[in-house]
């Protein structure tokens, strides 16, 4: 057994199609050190040697607490996948893939190799975006609810409040809905669309996060699209946040 | 491969992405190998749900009014001060989000979330936001980091988790243990 100190992983970044030479000198990952392209075929796996001290099971016990070490990682980690994304197709990894060394790497591609190359022709020349349909609460006045017909005051109130309450339901479901149309037009203009699950903090206000594969070619239009839908959206209470280009994490799994 | 596109500058792109974006991707999307542990320094699913803990404790924390992206490295009581302070779409992200969670939380606080194990969340408050208030003030100091003077990393976490000795290998033969963990 090797010291621990000394040990080092091969952090997987990426696959790419084999042949594309990458320009990544500029660039520092994740443990600081430089990347490099390994031939892989039919692929190129682009990967750094990282020091377990930092990135070993024990280690990551110790940083996965501390939310910077995790978002400066994170980000280095897309700025990586972004740049080889600028130059070639790109076939993300998730975070901290990290194989024990090169021998792991090739029977990896050996066991993988049709799931890889599907899934590389399934992002080929696409890159992904993220549109989120965000509700915009009280866009149209709350009816009252007749606090003046007789009734007390607390119960007015109580009357009002619960009405307010259905109108605010009911305003949701329409957002939702307006959300889903408005989505699915988008889709035209994409390869596919996959729906990013809500997380807890995002859920009262994000009724539709949603990321489209889109050609290259088609950035444009689509681009376009979504600034026409913009007026739309307002109508039905809804903001629309466009975020892209990433590279196709979201559909390579 | 690429000649024939005139493909976008991700790499000049200066981040416009907030972390929630890139997290939401990074960290739940791309390809795993989690069947193929034994090949595996780590164990990706497992590290995904730590990070995911931990975002939720700090959530829960910045629920209380703290912003953890905003706050200097160890005033927890400047959050606010600097939320003014730094540049960007991060400051807007974080000030959108403070308001929404301070919204959210008026409906929230009595119902109390379940997301994360109380470990990282044991500090639950029942009065109105008070931004600059250590949201602790139950049980353990080390129970949140917000609100712990100092880094407590060496502290936290250890519920339950065994921290093995300095001598012991990391790689591979781990992996199937700390599966076995994350379920239980």
């Amino acid at each position: 057994m090797s010291p621990i100190e000394t040990a080092t992983g091969c952090y997987l970044y990426a696959l790419t199609p084999e042949g594309g030479r990458l320009s990544l000198c500029d660039l520092r990952g994740v443990g600081g050190g430089p990347l490099r392209g390994i031939a892989c075929r039919p692929f190129q796996a682009v990967v750094e040697e990282v020091p377990l001290d930092e990135f070993g099971q024990e280690a990551l016990e110790h940083h996965l607490q501390d939310l910077r070490w995790v978002e400066e990682k994170v980000r280095t980690h897309d700025r990586v996948e972004r740049a080889i994304a600028a130059q070639t197709t790109v076939l993300p990894f998730r975070f901290c893939t990290i194989l024990s060394d090169g021998a792991d790497l090739e029977r990896l591609m050996e066991t993988r190799k049709a799931h890889f190359r599907e899934l590389l022709d399934r992002v080929a020349n696409a890159t992904e975006w993220g549109v989120k349909f965000i509700h915009q609460p009280n866009a149209r006045p709350q009816a009252s609810a007749g606090g003046e017909n007789g009734a007390g005051k607390g119960a007015a109130y109580l009357l009002r409040k619960k009405q307010e309450l259905q109108n605010r339901e009911e305003e949701q479901r329409e957002a939702i809905a307006a959300a889903e149309g408005l989505a699915s037009d988008l889709s035209r203009f994409a390869r596919e669309r996959t729906t990013i699950p809500a997380r807890r903090e995002q859920a009262r206000h994000l009724v539709l996060n949603t990321a489209l594969l889109v050609d290259r070619k088609r950035e444009s239009t689509f681009r376009a699209r979504v600034e026409t839908l913009r007026k739309q959206a307002a109508a039905s209470g809804l903001a629309v946040e466009l975020t892209g280009p990433w590279p196709p994490y979201s559909f390579a799994s | 491969m690429n000649d024939a596109y005139n493909l976008p500058p991700h790499v000049a792109r200066p981040e416009p992405q907030g972390l929630g974006d890139v997290l939401d991707r990074v960290l739940d999307k791309g390809i795993v190998i989690a069947g193929d542990i034994t090949i595996a320094v780590l164990d990706i699913e497992l590290l995904t749900i730590r990070i995911r803990l931990l975002i939720a404790s700090i959530d829960k924390a910045q629920e209380m009014g703290i912003n953890w992206w905003e706050r200097d490295s160890n005033l927890t009581s400047q959050a606010e001060l600097s939320l003014e302070g730094k540049a960007g779409g991060r400051k807007a992200e974080g000030k959108a989000r403070t308001a929404r969670s301070l919204e959210a939380k008026e409906e929230t606080h009595h119902t109390q979330r379940t997301a994360a194990p109380g470990r990282k969340t044991t500090s639950q408050r029942t009065g109105p936001p008070k931004p600059k208030q250590r949201p602790q003030t139950q049980k353990k100091p080390a129970a949140s980091s917000e609100a712990a003077p100092k880094p407590a990393a060496g502290k936290r976490g250890g519920g339950g988790k065994s921290r093995a000795g300095p001598g012991r290998n990391p790689r591979k033969s781990t992996g199937g243990r700390k599966t076995a963990k994350a379920k239980a």
